[in-house]
């Protein structure tokens, strides 16, 4: 089958082209308040045994306490304001 | 399927791509809605796919996960396991506008909604802080051999992967693990290559570890 030419046939770089894929976008959106950023990066450290709070956490892993492994349980910290307290020395 | 379908994908494909390559305040979503088309076409038996997730700076930073719960970022597949999908995106200042990144991205592949019996993990992060590679695979087994192995364990170990795009992991669940497809070969394989071209063509490839 040759897929390429159907791709080029179809490919609608055009701005009313993009306005209507822009228009068709119905991704669902989870909006979460800081409480609920902190609570999740907490349940998810727990479920990896790492008995620590969200800033606790947060905090180790900035400073390099903690490797790459626990990325992830912090990545909703990323949604957080850069002058958030959680990144700020106590 | 038909071959309008297939040109129906590489078109909502290409049209998804323009958008999240733009880098305007809806290149998060653009690149949601593309990883649910992609998810549609290969491993999901339903409706539900991933989700953006926003914080209190939705318009410079979200993220991309498996929506199956609201405290999950798991998406269910067609063989009844799961696959993790977290990725952060973020937008920042280039030339003229904006261009959107990926700063950290996880695809795991598990048993069970928890995660507890996971079998492997492709993890990248964009500025990583210790030695591990940034871009790496772990996977959850036994060696045969008897050797020294990062905490003592396999699953520990962070192999080098070079930048792994979601599209290669679908494409590993379909075609090694074995997991059922949602649409005809003749259909899910050119769209994966479709998005995946453009992946290879703009991914930041990082080292395999500190230059120091």
């Amino acid at each position: 089958m040759g897929w390429v030419n159907v791709h080029l046939n179809v490919h609608l770089n055009s701005a009313p082209a993009l306005a209507q894929a822009r228009g068709m976008m119905e991704l669902a959106v989870l909006e979460l308040t800081r409480g609920e950023i902190l609570t999740r990066i907490e349940k998810s450290a727990k479920q990896r045994g790492l008995l620590y709070s969200a800033p606790e956490l947060v905090r180790a892993y900035r400073d390099g306490r903690l490797d790459e492994t626990v990325a992830d349980v912090v990545a909703l910290a990323a949604l957080l304001p850069d002058d958030d307290p959680l990144f700020v020395r106590p | 399927m038909s071959i309008g379908d297939l040109e129906k994908h590489l078109g909502r494909v290409r049209q998804l791509t323009d958008i999240y390559l733009a880098g305007d305040t809806d290149a998060f979503a653009a690149f949601g809605e593309l990883v649910n088309l992609l998810l549609r076409v290969t491993v999901l038996p339903g409706p539900i796919g991933v989700r953006l997730t926003a914080g209190p700076r939705p318009r410079d930073r979200m993220m991309v996960e498996g929506g199956l719960a609201r405290d999950k970022d798991v998406v269910r597949l067609s063989d009844d396991r799961f696959l993790r999908v977290s990725v952060t995106l973020f937008r920042e200042p280039h030339e003229s506008g904006h261009r959107m990144k990926v700063e950290r991205a996880t695809y795991q592949y598990q048993l069970d909604e928890e995660g507890n019996h996971w079998v492997f993990r492709y993890d990248y992060v964009r500025a990583p802080r210790d030695e591990h590679p940034a871009s790496h695979l772990q996977i959850r087994g036994n060696l045969y051999e008897n050797v020294r192995l990062h905490k003592g364990l396999l699953e520990r170990t962070h192999f080098p992967a070079g930048r792994t795009s979601i599209e290669s992991v679908l494409r590993l669940l379909l075609e090694q693990f074995e997991v059922p497809p949602s649409t005809p070969l003749e259909i899910w394989r050119p769209v994966l290559a479709a998005s995946e071209a453009v992946f290879e063509r703009i991914a930041h490839r990082p080292l395999s570890g500190p230059v120091a």
